[in-house]
């Protein structure tokens, strides 16, 4: 590992690795620093939708558009195909208030040029997804929706740092800093110390701890998942649909549970409950497919923005540390990341995103 | 046969090049290879490939296997039907 860098990027997940590729790509030094190996944390362990229908309200929708046109483009940037499949998504309604939250969700759709994005009844639905369950009230129905293999995507990024000169060193643990009055002099981690110029803590929900060294609030919270894996079917499932993907490979995914966690909670152990809790939603939302075999199942941990919005630049207190933190970063990293590198860079004024810096929580 | 063509994971049929590469782009564990590659994501869970990618993760890396970060296992350990892991009688 080298003893200095420009900018170190500490989490090589999708926050980290889009990033680290965008900074590269602007001719920036970087080092990324990742405790386990790539991909291995909260982006490893997600469903993995590209699902830009229900991000509200029209500024977040909007960079969740604009990630999800630009990721028509990306495995031909990258150089590597990462199984971005578009099938259209089903987001079901069971109640008349949660059809009254989707014609508002379906508003910010409209409004950026997606008219296509709709509310239909109960048999509509039942013809665009008959393994579904019949008593829904209706559902979103979006042809825009799709999926992604994370692990791809994510190597695809390193790789792509990689051959424009980043460094990425796994099994390396950020254990503290030294700081001299507001500034980060040295990185101290399980291989040694680094000098930085730039910090950018793209830890997810880690990054509670890394903030703590340095004294700064992450201002993230952690919440829990259970996903089922099944073993490969003939294409059963149309769309992605709340609560279920079908992978290029054949396996289903079930899932759809936010289990409250202690907000130290990094645990992502699979335990009964969380079995019997996928299990029983699965069987619920998809009765006909009760006899799939499960051949494994994980545990993922959300990294929650308190405000729900990514939490983005500069800090403020530390004059050379900034977070870099998203919940569904899989929709908008291509552009999210692409700005930050930009700020970074100096080609963008970091009060161009008001909505995600992090000295929003200084008010 | 060329020794990279040989399949190491059946189910996922991975072969040893394609493991062989994973490591060269970075992956230094069985988990950080069945990410990239699919070994071990089958039926079987790698209970058929697991030594094997152990060995080739040794090779590339340059550590014996005991000091390799052991993979996890996770459950169900065999295949079980969706409609059997809910438990038992349990409606809600």
């Amino acid at each position: 590992m080298k003893k200095q860098a420009e900018v170190v990027v500490i989490g090589a997940g999708i926050m980290g690795a889009s990033l680290a590729y965008f900074l590269a790509k602007h001719g920036k030094e970087v080092l990324v620093l990742e405790q386990n190996e790539i991909c291995s944390g909260t982006s490893s362990s997600t469903a993995a939708w590209l699902w830009p229908t229900d991000k509200t309200p029209l500024h977040y929708g909007k960079l969740a558009w604009d990630g999800y046109n630009r990721y028509m483009t990306l495995a031909e940037e990258l150089g590597a195909d990462f199984e971005l499949t578009i099938t259209g998504g089903v987001e079901p309604l069971y109640t008349e208030e949660e059809v009254r939250a989707a014609e508002k969700t379906i508003q910010v759709a409209h409004s950026l040029g997606h008219p296509d994005v709709r509310i239909v009844s109960q048999k509509e639905v039942q013809e665009i997804e008959p393994i579904l369950r019949h008593d829904i009230l209706g559902a979103i129905v979006s042809p825009y929706e799709g999926h992604l293999n994370p692990f791809l995507l994510v190597n695809a990024y390193i790789q792509a740092a990689k051959r424009l000169g980043a460094e990425v060193s796994t099994y390396t643990k950020v254990e503290n800093f030294v700081v001299k009055g507001n500034h980060i002099e040295e990185i101290v981690t399980n291989k040694g110390t680094v000098k930085p110029g730039l910090v950018i803590c793209a830890a997810g929900i880690y990054s509670r701890k890394i903030g703590e060294m340095v004294g700064l609030d992450a201002h993230v919270k952690p919440e829990r998942g259970f996903c089922l894996v099944s073993e490969k079917m003939p294409k059963i499932l149309n769309n992605v649909i709340v609560g279920a993907r079908q992978t290029v490979s054949g396996n289903i995914i079930f899932g759809f549970i936010a289990d409250k966690v202690p907000m130290d909670c990094i645990d992502r152990r699979m335990y009964i409950r969380g079995l019997q809790w996928a299990a029983k939603d699965a069987v619920r939302d998809f009765p006909a497919l009760q006899n799939i075999n499960i051949i494994r199942s994980y545990t993922g941990i959300r990294c929650k923005p308190e405000d729900k919005f990514p939490i983005i630049g500069p800090t403020g207190k530390i004059d050379n540390f900034w977070f870099h933190l998203a919940h569904s970063a899989f929709a908008h990293n291509p552009v999210l990341s692409d700005y930050v590198a930009e700020m970074v860079a100096g080609e963008r004024p970091y009060d161009s995103l008001p909505e995600y810096v992090y000295t929003r929580f200084d008010k | 046969m060329n020794k990279d063509d040989v399949i190491i994971c059946r189910c996922e049929e991975v072969t040893e090049g394609e493991i062989r590469n994973a490591c060269r782009c970075g992956a230094s564990s069985v988990d950080g290879v069945k990410r990239v590659t699919r070994a071990g994501k089958g039926l079987c869970q790698g209970r058929t490939c697991r030594c094997l990618v152990e060995n080739i993760v040794a090779q590339e890396t340059g550590k014996p296997v005991g000091e390799l970060e052991y993979p996890g296992v996770r459950p169900p350990v065999r295949v079980v039907k969706l409609g059997a892991l809910r438990g038992e009688g349990e409606e809600e």
